[in-house]
């Protein structure tokens, strides 16, 4: 029998953050956007791939079938955002893995902080502007 | 680069089993992912910012090369999903950590198991949209 003070001693996928009170956001963060992620991102591939195709999808699909209302859209925006987030943190673990080196971990890492910020506001303004249309 | 040769010879070497397995099929699956995201952002603000290259784009997404694109997307994204909560879940109930090897093998066959179907609706899709022409 082991108790759960034993248990928390082994090897773990990446232990949970003590000390640094950022890093500790990250990391619940990090399993907190992953679980929502799993309705939204399995939705968004079911409705696109399996539901409808890739052979069905035009211009005229996005603006008259899935941007017509406004719950896709905030829906889309929720999937942008959160998977946004969680790419770019955990981009940031695998830079810190692998890439030692003072000036080119920075540099990475600063690379994909202008990523996030160039996607999310893409990708933001054109759900807010695309036009509304009935379907 | 030398970090890099040294990392993949390393993955190579260490003999993790399954564990390590998961672990860098979760890390592949993340960044191919991720990689993906990126482009898809990008092509799908053309709605608003440049609808005929939206159009374009989404014909060189219905071409033979993105299909098997699309297969490899849609196993990442449900490989990464599944394991993440796995992984989600050991994190937060230390006691399940005996049962690593029987939860990490019961990950794998849940993704088989969504990813089988889905696979195959893909591939109906795609042999439907060349019979049509």
């Amino acid at each position: 029998m082991t108790t759960a003070q034993e248990v928390t001693h082994r090897r773990s996928a990446r232990p949970r953050p003590e000390i640094n009170r950022q890093a500790t956001f990250w990391w619940r963060f990090m399993r907190w956007s992953g679980v929502l992620l799993i309705p939204l991102a399995f939705g968004h591939l079911a409705i696109v791939h399996l539901i409808n195709s890739v052979a069905e999808i035009n211009y005229q699909w996005v603006i008259e079938t899935r941007w017509s209302l406004l719950s896709w859209r905030l829906y889309d925006a929720f999937l942008l955002w959160f998977a946004g987030l969680h790419g770019y943190r955990g981009s940031l673990t695998v830079i810190n893995d692998y890439v030692h080196n003072r000036g080119w971990n920075r540099a990475l890492s600063i690379l994909m902080a202008v990523l996030l910020v160039a996607i999310l506001a893409l990708g933001t303004i054109a759900l807010i502007g695309a036009p509304f249309e009935l379907p | 680069m030398a970090t890099l040769v040294s990392t993949i010879r390393d993955v190579v070497r260490y003999r993790g089993t399954e564990g390590q397995l998961a672990w860098i099929g979760h890390r592949l699956a993340g960044l191919g992912t991720l990689l993906f995201f990126i482009i898809h952002v990008v092509d799908t603000s053309f709605v608003y910012f440049w609808p005929e290259g939206y159009e374009h784009a989404i014909r060189l997404y219905q071409t033979p090369v993105f299909f098997v694109g699309e297969l490899l997307l849609v196993a990442a994204v449900i490989y990464h999903g599944v394991n993440g909560i796995r992984v989600a879940v050991l994190d937060w109930k230390p006691r399940l950590w005996q049962y690593q090897r029987p939860i990490t093998l019961a990950t794998f066959a849940l993704v088989a198991l969504l990813y089988i179907p889905a696979a195959a609706i893909m591939i109906g899709h795609l042999i439907r949209s060349l019979a049509e022409g």
